[in-house]
């Protein structure tokens, strides 16, 4: 029996999209902080994508699923009256673009940093940063297409991903440090 | 290159995001310098000892069932695109530029003009198949129709919605530079989002053709920044890709273009109803 066109099209969503649901959803856990919330984003995101799925007409999913998630969050946050735009937000100080060394942490002390560990550091990080970070350094995104999910232009998806990946090394290298993982003579 | 801009530009290197020039350049120069290069190799190794450490959040097992569930019972919305007609109900012709009262038309827009006019002429005889243009042109081209394409319909993913009014007061704080957003004849406005083409910073105006005036269809309007230093690089051209086209000029205050669900020459009369208003 042919399908009919309402259960093809929803094959059709399945198909593409539920392939990108750990990715999805990492990056919502990543944006929001905490398992509920990034369950409800990603349930909020599938059911946004579902619904206007037929202004998808490109090949790759990833970029415009990504938007839908973040338009989800922002309007999230909005409703909470949080900060709206939160993670759009770069953090005040001087903007030492490009500076010195990222200085992270030794590979023997990386070694010792669980998952959990390197995960808090990332949710340590201003919204702004950490969502360019994880989109490029976890999902795997070019800047372009950065730019076009934050809606941001390409400069600024650069400086933050520098300023986000420097903050994170630094996180990274004093908790090692708190933690013991670092020899005395390292100190 | 000198060693500061080599520096700079590791991150880039290693992302893969430098031109061929560029990457060149930096290689040469990480030969020679083991700074440089003990810096690349200690952010290489930084990065790929955190990839899977971060990776490893993966989806509760059963959120994928609920989603499943969820989507199961959701009505099949209504659609949003009419599948395209054979023969799209032409938009509504222009007042001409130079008449009806319209502040006289200046000599370049005038050439630009016939210029546009040339270009349209290359189009209808299929150039764009046969790749006569640099190829910037053709990106450009290609990245406004996909912004187009997987933005302009779905008004979730507007930064901002609602009457001229809102968007332009959006706008106006949002954006470095001065824009208007002009009647598009036959639509409605829609709003408006932030872009990024070809490395230029850019506003999106969408809009959106009521159904009364035909198949319900979008039209994007991006006008770029002119502090940046990108944007389209030839005053006026045209190029026909998935059932859009675009047409890009230089408009008085910015460069702007504009993508519509139309043939090349519809494309153009549209545009040239708000050449000037930009």
């Amino acid at each position: 029996m042919p399908e009919s066109p309402a259960q093809d099209r929803r094959a059709r969503f399945e198909t593409l999209a539920l392939p990108e649901l750990d990715a999805v959803y990492r990056t919502a856990y990543y944006l929001a902080g905490s398992v509920a919330e990034a369950e409800d984003l990603t349930q909020e995101t599938y059911l946004r994508a579902f619904k206007h799925f037929d202004s998808f007409r490109g090949d790759v999913i990833r970029p415009w699923l990504f938007a839908i998630l973040r338009h989800a969050a922002v309007d999230r946050y909005r409703q909470r009256k949080r900060e709206p735009l939160f993670f759009d937000d770069d953090p005040d100080g001087s903007d030492d673009h490009f500076g010195a060394t990222e200085g992270g942490p030794e590979d023997d002390v990386l070694a010792n940093l669980v998952d959990a560990d390197v995960q808090q550091a990332v949710l340590g990080l201003p919204p702004a940063w950490r969502m360019v970070v994880v989109l490029a350094d976890v999902e795997g995104f070019a800047y372009k297409e950065i730019a076009s999910i934050t809606g941001s232009p390409i400069g600024t998806v650069m400086s933050r991903l520098h300023r986000g990946r420097k903050q994170l090394a630094k996180s990274l290298a004093d908790y090692a440090r708190a933690a013991g993982y670092v020899a005395e003579h390292d100190r | 290159m000198n060693h500061a801009r080599a520096w700079m530009l590791l991150d880039r290197f290693l992302d893969g995001e430098l031109d061929p020039d560029a990457r060149w350049a930096v290689a040469s120069h990480l030969d020679d310098c083991p700074d440089c290069a003990a810096e690349l190799a200690s952010r290489a190794r930084l990065r790929a000892a955190l990839r899977p450490k971060l990776a490893s959040v993966t989806a509760p097992p059963d959120l994928r069932r609920r989603i499943v569930a969820e989507l199961a019972i959701t009505p099949d919305p209504p659609r949003l695109v009419a599948d395209p007609p054979a023969d799209p109900a032409p938009a509504p012709a222009p007042t001409p530029l130079a008449a009806g009262g319209r502040r006289p038309m200046r000599l370049a827009l005038a050439a630009a003009l016939v210029a546009a006019v040339f270009a349209l002429a290359f189009v209808t005889a299929g150039w764009f198949g046969q790749n006569a243009r640099p190829d910037p042109m053709v990106a450009m081209a290609s990245d406004l129709a996909a912004q187009h394409h997987t933005f302009a319909h779905d008004e979730t993913l507007l930064d901002v919605r609602g009457s001229d009014a809102q968007v332009a007061a959006w706008l106006d704080k949002e954006l470095g530079f001065q824009v208007r957003t002009p009647a598009l004849p036959g639509y409605e406005l829609a709003g408006a989002r932030l872009v990024t083409i070809g490395s230029a910073p850019a506003a999106q105006i969408v809009y959106e053709r009521p159904e009364t005036n035909g198949p319900s269809a979008y039209a994007s309007l991006v006008l770029f920044d002119p502090n940046g230093n990108a944007g389209p690089t030839l005053d006026t051209y045209a190029a026909q890709e998935d059932g859009m086209s675009v047409v890009a000029w230089q408009a008085p205050n910015c460069r702007a273009a504009l993508v519509a669900e139309l043939p090349p020459g519809e494309t153009m009369t549209l545009a040239k109803a708000v050449w000037n208003d930009v």
